[in-house]
């Protein structure tokens, strides 16, 4: 991996790894084109990477089919199979919620008629990449609430644990089944300027999307059900069972455990993905105060009385998982679930505290953490990461802040975020007081050029940025989506997709790299 | 395994979507009645303010009783609860924290018929739009159950809709009785157009070609009555919603207390039979006034079995 940290001065004695002293080579290779100029050297024309066709105007490889239909279908008909996905997607009530004022207002869900396709080739390099990189997530939390000897073996800093707000101590000393943490995890993926896959973040608190990415399907194989005859497109729609599979699988007790979705309830910008899970796997989906804790185990409030819960999907952010622990005041989750929970009577998934693991301070170790526990080496990249906590990369970070993407530890859905070349100065100072005054909590990145995909705009086709969230299932065994959720920063140039914040989204199109499969050859 | 909050919802979004589909069929029927009534012919339009018991509530901020005015109160104004949008828009509510225990098609036909009338709420009201709004809420509805029947397991989660179902059609067809048949026993028991408007409550529940097959003779005052109060076939009459809800309530767990007042409800019905069909408007309201206090008590005792039970054991 030749990208693991770019520049500057680094913590020898963690990371262990030589730094880079050419700033500039690494830098031109990720910013943005036509970007600033100032401080850092770039190449004025660095490339942006186009998804489906190369810089010659050829498509990518699994992109054949759907470059040479783009080709043959005219605007206007793209258009009208836009309009009527909107149609529907109203009529199904396929909607977000977003906050305004105070009060929630339910958005359609934006899809992209476009989709953006990966070869299955490189799909399956990914696939392995991410599976390590969960294994070794999973047991670097296993292994801070237990032994922590990824602190004494000097790999990891212990300042950062005591630091991390997402560290609950109430954790110590459990053994969930499996040793896994982080049961369900959605990955930010993006590729820079030369088409490498990166890791952006790890969400493995409550992350959301999957049921957006599986509703995708539905409408692109209404809208593009011709093209699914010409190739072999890899199916998504097991997810849902993945999903069951495993929470089934951690029950405390084997048999027929009854597993339930809690969700903070209707007013939840991810509610409707909260239903389409539970309607997917057939389980309850419950509120806060549907559940009863007594004698150290968990009930449901049924119209035929109490009935035991035996596997808990939380949807709700430990802090409000329980009153008795966390937050005293919340009426989202249950009081006593932790006693429960630690007492081995019901499984909760995410557990407790997995959070410590998507920090994105910890981000910047996960390479290390991987060749600390699997004695591999990374086979997915991620970006390069400036460690605030540290003098050396602090200064760095303060001095180039206009060409860094600067962080803060651990807010999600892109707030807090500066994107330096774009910011005011305001935001530029307000940003380097907050890391002054609390460098722990940030991190900065190069500015990455998000690659692109055509996307139908008021202007006819034309590149938008995207990046990709895949879903990893970690239990027994690993399950890692057949793609992800391609979400697609709608103005021109924009580098937010964030649905929250005006982002878009597309269907994800693994494609066999053999072409057409056996089946589909002989059927026709 | 039916959590009792979504137990609640289910049994309220179906009595919200059953009362949509009878204001639609009132408003519509109501508006052809009162389009083949000659000019000079007294007949107003605050039946149907009286019917969703509306009347007062409704004085309290209009002066006049005009055809437009009263419309727009009973199909389109958001400060009426009982307004047809709002009704959908409960229905819509409810359904939409239940979606993982009914069908796809059942939240998405309610989900559509929303939109639509939210689109459409200006048409709803003039004359020209109005039938065909109400077409639209009616067949609609009737799509739903037709959901359920076709695609929903008879499991818990379908009870509920049913009771919900059944309660608002028993609750609904004692209203409308109380209303129009009160009235037309009484004072408009003189008008030469009598018959024509026995018909029209009859259609105003979609229930003049079940009465016609049943009865086999002219339309009828006394025959009307009796047939929505007492035929054991018509689903719109009280004995067989009646009937229907102390057959589903009895597929429940721990049921005492609805099916204790459900067989209360149908002795309600009989021992009051003399009285409900004596042709007398003071006799009448009596009668239907207690059968509607019975109704009322199966729904009390539904709601307190399965949505909040007094204790857990």
């Amino acid at each position: 991996m030749a990208h693991e940290r770019i520049t500057g001065p680094g913590p020898s004695d963690v990371s262990g790894r030589a730094a880079s002293p050419d700033i500039s080579v690494d830098v031109v290779d990720l910013s943005a084109p036509g970007q600033g100029s100032v401080g850092i050297p770039k190449v004025a024309d660095a490339v942006v990477w186009d998804e489906l066709l190369d810089q010659h105007g050829r498509p990518r490889p699994g992109a054949e089919v759907l470059a040479s239909h783009l080709k043959a279908v005219t605007q206007s008909e793209l258009q009208s199979r836009q309009d009527q996905v909107d149609v529907d997607i109203l009529a199904n009530g396929i909607t977000f919620s977003v906050y305004s004022d105070g009060r929630g207002i339910d958005r359609a869900w934006p899809f992209d008629v476009v989709p953006r396709v990966i070869s299955g080739d490189e799909w399956d390099g990914v696939e392995a990449g991410l599976a390590q990189r969960l294994k070794a997530l999973n047991e670097f939390i296993d292994d801070v609430y237990n032994d922590q000897r990824v602190i004494a073996d000097g790999v990891f800093p212990a300042e950062l644990l005591t630091g991390s707000v997402n560290y609950r101590t109430e954790c110590r000393g459990m053994h969930p089944a499996f040793g896994v943490w982080a049961h369900i995890c959605g990955t930010d993926l993006v590729r820079d300027g030369d088409g490498t896959f990166r890791v952006l973040e790890d969400n493995l608190r409550v992350p959301s999307g999957v049921s957006y990415m599986l509703e995708n399907r539905l409408i692109s194989k209404r809208v593009m059900g011709d093209l699914f005859r010409s190739q072999s497109i890899r199916p998504v729609d097991d997810y849902p069972d993945a999903l069951l599979n495993l929470l089934q699988s951690i029950a405390p007790d084997p048999g027929e455990p009854n597993v339930v979705l809690l969700t903070p309830g209707v007013y939840n910008s991810a509610y409707f993905e909260h239903s389409f899970l539970a309607r997917r796997m057939g389980v309850a989906l419950v509120e806060g105060p549907d559940l009863v804790v007594r004698n150290n185990r968990v009930f449901m409030r049924t119209i035929d009385g109490l009935r035991q819960v035996d596997v808990i999907y939380r949807r709700v952010d430990d802090m409000f998982l329980d009153s008795e622990v966390f937050h005293p005041d919340s009426m989202l989750g249950v009081a006593g679930l932790m006693r429960a929970w630690r007492a081995g009577n019901v499984a909760i998934a995410n557990a407790p505290g997995a959070g410590v693991a998507d920090d994105k301070v910890v981000y910047a170790w996960v390479p290390d953490l991987i060749r600390y526990y699997l004695h591999e080496e990374p086979l997915i990249a991620s970006v390069p990461t400036y460690r605030c906590l540290y003098e050396d990369e602090r200064n760095f970070v303060l001095d180039n802040l206009h060409n860094l993407v600067a962080k803060p530890a651990n807010e999600s859905g892109g707030y807090g975020l500066c994107i330096g070349d774009r910011a005011t100065p305001e935001q530029l100072a307000t940003t380097r007081q907050s890391i002054t005054a609390d460098p722990r909590n940030w991190v900065a990145q190069p500015i990455l050029a998000l690659s692109t995909v055509p996307t139908l705009t008021d202007e006819g086709v034309d590149g938008r940025h995207v990046d990709l969230r895949p879903f990893v299932l970690s239990g027994r065994s690993t399950y890692v989506t057949r793609g992800g959720l391609t979400r697609v920063a709608r103005p021109k140039g924009s580098l937010v997709v964030n649905s929250s914040q005006g982002g878009g989204s597309k269907d994800t199109w693994v494609v066999e790299s053999n072409g057409l499969s056996q089946f589909q050859s002989m059927a026709g | 395994m039916l959590l009792s909050r979504v137990g609640g919802n289910l049994y309220w979004a179906a009595r919200y979507l059953e009362r949509a589909a009878s204001t639609a069929r009132i408003v519509r029927e109501h508006t052809n009645m009162l389009i083949d009534m000659p000019i000079d012919e007294r007949v107003t339009w605050e039946p149907l303010l009286s019917i969703s018991g509306e009347a007062s509530s409704y004085g309290a901020v209009h002066e006049t009783f005009d055809e437009l005015s009263i419309i727009k109160w009973v199909v389109s104004e958001a400060s009426n609860s009982t307004s047809l949008v709002n009704s959908m828009e409960s229905a819509r509510e409810s359904l939409r924290s239940s979606r993982e225990v009914i069908p796809t098609q059942l939240w998405a036909t309610v989900n559509d018929l929303f939109l639509y009338m939210s689109a459409q709420l200006d048409h709803a009201i003039e004359r020209a739009g109005r039938a065909r709004f109400c077409d639209r809420v009616i067949s609609d509805v009737q799509l739903c159950w037709g959901v359920v029947e076709d695609s929903m397991r008879r499991d818990e989660a379908n009870a509920l809709l049913a009771l919900g179902r059944y309660v608002e059609r028993a609750d609904m067809t004692t209203r409308v009785l109380d209303v129009r048949a009160v009235g037309l026993l009484g004072e408009g028991s003189d008008s030469p157009h009598v018959n024509l408007q026995w018909a029209g409550v009859l259609r105003s529940m979609s229930a003049l070609e079940m009465y016609q097959r049943a009865v086999r003779s002219p339309v009828d005052g006394s025959e009307v009555i009796k047939f929505l109060l007492g035929d054991d076939a018509c689903p719109r009459s009280v004995r067989h919603n009646l009937a229907q809800l102390e057959r589903i309530t009895a597929t429940l767990p721990r049921a005492a207390r609805p099916l204790q007042a459900c067989a209360h409800a149908r002795a309600v019905l009989s021992s009051r039979w003399d009285q409900l069909t004596a042709s007398d408007p003071g006799q009448l309201r009596v009668g239907l006034d207690a059968v509607q206090v019975a109704v009322g008590q199966v729904s009390d005792a539904v709601i307190a079995t399965f949505v909040f039970p007094d204790a857990y054991p």
